[in-house]
């Protein structure tokens, strides 16, 4: 399995403090990775990094071995970003906006067309293609910007928070789109604080505080680490959280 | 300073003084040495007035003025300025009130407690009128105060009906939206109200200036003509309509007139708007979700990177009424200075020329107002800057996407004036294509984010010293189309090395793609 996303030694420093200290990890094409950690342990600040919005001070990105930092272009052509605030273009339509941002992907027209057409119905906003974001509710939004970010196939699909503010079959139906990403060989990273989500969908959780990697691993090497076999994620996360920092293992690599 | 704890909770003191604490915490800077400027700046503004009134106080004739066509006049023109003052304070009271509908901020937590909503109402619509004092007050009071030492107390009665000015200002502009939210609906009444404000700004200067335009305006008369107009214009100082200016000079039966106005007008405007408030701000927030008839046309997708940044910035131009109006305002403002500048009795030379260096200004002004909404204003740098094409792309696009409107614009009357007079023409084509290309340059490399929404507010976002750079260009560049068009090519070489030489100090790197956002 080929790696999708490889991050070494990542560094970010803001203002003399350290948001992100070192950080490395790995994301295998066709796996998804959860990355948890508490309220401002540098998840998103990593993420923003990987997906070229933020300048790392130290440390290696490789995304299907394109060097991220290196060529950035040709890094970004493979990712999709989706933030946890849906940013979108309240004066364009739903499908005016996805013919944006495939134009910023440089995706041929006639696919962009098919592609648009097929996302929108799944998400189920096909009836409102037409109509402005502005009247979007907020879960509507979140499913635009979802359909914007798949619009170019994308090998890599970086999802900060992807469930906020989504309703019970929202939810369910992006879960399910990011699984078919999966399964069709792109790799995925999210972050969220719904851990029951990372519990179910995760192949791997990488828990991170104070900007390190406390630990990475499937849910049952982050458990046995814990010594808390049998419990769930949020046992095991604010078991881990609560003690001090400590550099963190690969405990499958143990 | 504002102390919630004395007063009883909920209280119309209580919210009076919440009110306060947010407006007073709306500024930049701290509170403490805000007071502490404002209190310098008042200071001198007094003392420098002292001054002033202490020379012209006892030659100003003391009021009230009620005697003949000369004291007609007086309160006349006190009536155009209590008009001007009323229309700005209109328009800023017709935004706020609107913005109590639509976005309600904390409306909806104080309606949701358990204080009577009318009296959260009145205090929101006071905190409106308050709110529009303290630029008058501070301009005006002090040469107020000397005025009525130096001249006569009765200009204290001045004081008292500019505050309650803005109480009948505010009153008003709770009519207006309310009426506008029952003609045409809450989908209009924001864009429309919101020019209606703008306007409303523009007004009394328009007026005034219709008046210079027509050629009734005094520019060259001698005193005997000017006896004569006035005489002719029988202005009674009686009039009805001028009891607002006979109770700003003291007249005691128009202040008790004028008082009962405003104790009648300001509490019908909030009974009105307070009355149909929880229901248009429910119609409001529902906007959108009305049931429609699904459009089910299917676009064609085009493509090409650049292409799809100048489409996408174009569609949210057009799309934005609100936006274009205040664009356009500033198209307004250009039109009596392009016609002061062609005024024959002026003794200026009525050529093509005068309008090189009228529309090179509009152009570049014009140019800037685009480029800050495309550039500054961008609603998902996100987005661009994880896209995979280069920061310098995007600015390209956004550069045309600013820049084309522009000279399309003003290629009609540039064509126009290069058929007429083609020295002219070119001179002016120069200067509109200098000006637009220098300030969409300087908003590229001189970004100061904003939401659309700031658009009004856009130039305190940026520095101080970038802003008086981009005056410098604007102002060299216009001046050199000006001289070159009338015939001094030579003379327009100075203008222009001061704007090159601006525009190279003001030049900054375009920032990388992760330092767009």
């Amino acid at each position: 399995m080929s790696t999708a996303l490889r991050v070494t030694d990542l560094a970010k420093s803001y203002g003399g403090k350290r948001a992100v200290d070192g950080i490395s990890l790995d994301v295998r094409a066709g796996e998804l990775y959860a990355l948890l950690g508490p309220n401002g342990a540098g998840k998103t600040t990593t993420l923003r990094m990987v997906a070229g919005l933020l300048a790392a001070d130290t440390g290696g990105i490789s995304v299907f071995d394109v060097d991220a930092r290196k060529d950035p272009l040709a890094a970004k052509q493979l990712i999709a970003w989706l933030p946890d605030e849906p940013l979108l273009y309240d004066k364009l339509t739903a499908w005016e906006y996805l013919e944006f941002v495939a134009g910023l992907w440089g995706v041929p027209p006639v696919s962009a067309r098919a592609e648009a057409e097929r996302l929108l119905k799944l998400l189920g906003l096909w009836d409102n293609r037409n109509d402005r974001c502005e009247t979007f509710s907020r879960g509507m939004k979140q499913k635009a910007v979802l359909a914007g970010a798949l619009i170019h196939e994308p090998k890599l699909l970086m999802l900060d928070e992807p469930l906020t503010g989504l309703d019970a079959a929202a939810s369910r139906l992006v879960k399910d789109l990011i699984r078919e990403r999966v399964a069709q060989g792109a790799g995925v990273i999210l972050t969220t604080h719904i851990l029951e989500v990372a519990e179910r969908m995760a192949d791997r959780i990488g828990i991170i505080k104070d900007g390190k990697l406390l630990i990475e691993g499937s849910l049952e090497e982050l458990r046995n680490h814990a010594g808390a076999q049998g419990q769930s994620l949020e046992d095991v996360f604010l078991s881990l959280t609560a003690a001090p920092s400590v550099t963190a293992p690969n405990v499958a690599a143990q | 300073m504002i102390d919630l704890g004395s007063a009883k909770p909920g209280s119309i003191r209580w919210l009076m003084a919440h009110e306060l604490r947010l407006f007073w915490r709306r500024g930049k800077m701290r509170p403490k040495s805000g007071l502490i400027l404002i209190g310098l700046v008042l200071s001198l503004w007094l003392v420098l007035s002292f001054f002033f009134f202490q020379k012209i106080g006892p030659m100003i004739p003391p009021p009230p003025f009620l005697n003949g066509p000369g004291d007609g006049l007086a309160l006349a023109a006190i009536s155009v300025v209590m008009g001007f003052i009323g229309s700005v304070m209109t328009s800023g009271a017709i935004l706020a009130a609107v913005d109590a509908i639509y976005t309600r901020n904390d409306l909806d937590l104080l309606l949701s407690s358990p204080v009577s909503p009318w009296r959260v109402l009145v205090v929101r619509s006071s905190a409106i009128a308050v709110g529009a004092l303290p630029l008058y007050a501070g301009m005006l009071g002090p040469p107020l105060l000397w005025m009525a030492v130096f001249s006569s107390p009765l200009w204290l009665s001045a004081i008292v009906v500019l505050a309650t000015l803005a109480f009948v200002a505010t009153g008003l502009a709770l009519l207006i939206v309310t009426g506008l939210f029952r003609l045409i609906g809450p989908r209009s009444t924001r864009v429309l109200a919101q020019i209606i404000s703008a306007v409303a700004g523009a007004a009394v200067f328009l007026s005034f200036q219709y008046f210079n335009i027509s050629g009734r305006g005094t520019g060259g008369m001698n005193e005997d003509e000017l006896a004569a107009m006035i005489a002719g214009l029988h202005l009674d100082p009686q009039a009805w309509w001028m009891f607002p200016a006979r109770a700003f000079t003291g007249d005691i039966p128009s202040t008790l007139l004028w008082l009962v106005a405003v104790a009648v007008l300001f509490p019908f405007g909030v009974f009105v708007f307070s009355r149909s408030f929880v229901a248009d701000a429910a119609a409001a927030s529902a906007m959108g979700k009305r049931k429609r008839v699904a459009d089910v046309r299917v676009a064609n997708v085009h493509g090409g990177v650049m292409q799809s940044v100048v489409r996408k910035e174009l569609r949210l131009l057009a799309r934005d009424p609100l936006l274009l109006s205040q664009v356009g305002l500033q198209l307004i403002y250009f039109i009596p200075l392009a016609f002061i500048l062609i005024r024959p009795d002026r003794g200026m030379i009525l050529t093509e020329a005068a309008f090189a260096p009228a529309l090179t200004l509009l152009a570049g002004t014009l140019a800037g107002s685009l480029t800050w909404i495309t550039v500054s204003a961008e609603d998902a740098p996100d987005l661009l800057a994880s896209a995979p094409v280069s920061a310098k792309m995007v600015d390209r696009a956004k550069f045309l996407s600013a820049v084309v409107p522009v000279l399309m614009l003003m290629a009609i009357p540039v064509v126009v004036l290069f058929v007429r007079d083609a020295w002219a023409g070119v001179w002016t084509a120069g200067g509109v294509i200098a000006s637009s290309n220098a300030a969409a340059l300087i908003g590229l490399w001189r970004r100061a984010p904003g939401t659309r929404r700031e658009f009004v507010r856009r130039r305190s976002k940026g520095t101080l010293m970038a802003g008086l750079g981009q005056a410098l260009v604007a102002m060299g560049i216009t001046a050199t189309a000006g001289l070159g068009a009338y015939g001094w090519p030579w003379l327009a070489i100075l203008p222009a090395i001061i704007a090159a030489a601006m525009l190279g100090a003001l030049h900054k790197p375009a920032p990388s793609a992760v330092s767009l956002v």
